[in-house]
């Protein structure tokens, strides 16, 4: 009789331990995705601050393959790239447009986290011909 | 003689002290994932408010582009306000205004009720035959016909 009392108490206490293991991971599953939700809005902010800083840098620069290489940038086969410790990479392609009366520069700035794009930024600039 | 009172620690009360743990724990991650779900929410409306401030800003220096090329085709006509307006509005910038005074302006939506408005001096016969003196982000709803006293003495 005794030794049934005590193996009720033992599954009792297994099912209790059992229930709050499941509860711990729920638990930690939610902040693990709370942590990486923050983790990437974080790099995304970054990113994004990167990438203004690029395009008030260009909107105020006559030549912006210069510019891009003072801020960091390294050109390979035409396009700037830019990688941050921050876990983003950053990427300019510059086009060209040529006008008689002058050029409007389009500086595409997209931003990535791994291999996936967060964004793309345009940085447009006209300049006359006779203001070069 | 008299009986020495024992107190013991049972069972049930380790058992309340994990109850209260998971639960405390619980709360804990569920309004941590509350407070990363806000963080990525606001992350994203700012960035599709930065992103829609950067493609206005692109289209004002597109039609910027296009003004001086008309401009400049045109510099050695004499055109009026309304005849320059109505070059503008033939070639697909309708947003573009030009007044008596030789101002022209123009406005591009940058989402968010916001708009990008444009303003500048037109000289077509002089170099540069534009100058930008306004480039002002505002919003569509407020409209404020008087500055607000910040600051009374």
């Amino acid at each position: 009789m005794r030794h049934e009392k005590g193996n009720i108490l033992l599954v009792e206490l297994l099912i209790v331990i059992l229930f709050f293991t499941l509860s711990q991971v729920i638990v930690l599953q939610a902040f693990v995705k709370a942590q990486q939700l923050n983790r990437e809005a974080g790099i995304t902010n970054l990113a994004l601050l990167r990438a203004e800083d690029t395009a008030e840098t260009l909107a105020v620069s006559d030549n912006a393959e210069e510019t891009l290489a003072s801020l960091g940038f390294t050109a390979t086969d035409g396009l700037f790239q830019a990688e941050s410790e921050d876990g983003y990479r950053i990427t300019a392609e510059i086009t060209h447009f040529t006008q008689t009366t002058g050029v409007l520069t389009t500086v595409t700035v997209k931003a990535f986290r791994d291999m996936t794009e967060l964004f793309a930024l345009p940085a447009v600039r006209y300049r006359e011909v006779s203001a070069q | 003689m008299k009986r020495k009172q024992e107190y013991r620690v049972g069972v049930g009360a380790s058992s309340i002290l994990m109850v209260l743990v998971v639960l405390a724990l619980a709360a804990l991650s569920l309004l941590s994932l509350s407070s990363a779900k806000n963080n990525a929410a606001l992350s994203q409306r700012n960035l599709n408010m930065t992103l829609a401030y950067y493609q206005a800003a692109a289209q004002a220096q597109r039609t910027l582009s296009m003004m001086d090329s008309l401009m400049a085709e045109r510099e050695a006509q004499n055109l009026t306000a309304q005849e320059w307006t109505d070059l503008f509005a033939a070639h697909g910038l309708e947003a573009v205004t030009v007044s008596a005074e030789g101002v022209f302006s123009f406005s591009v939506d940058a989402g968010a009720e916001r708009s990008l408005i444009v303003q500048g001096e037109l000289t077509p016969q002089n170099a540069p035959r534009f100058t930008v003196t306004r480039h002002e982000l505002t919003n569509q709803t407020v409209t404020q016909s008087q500055p607000l006293p910040v600051a009374m003495p």
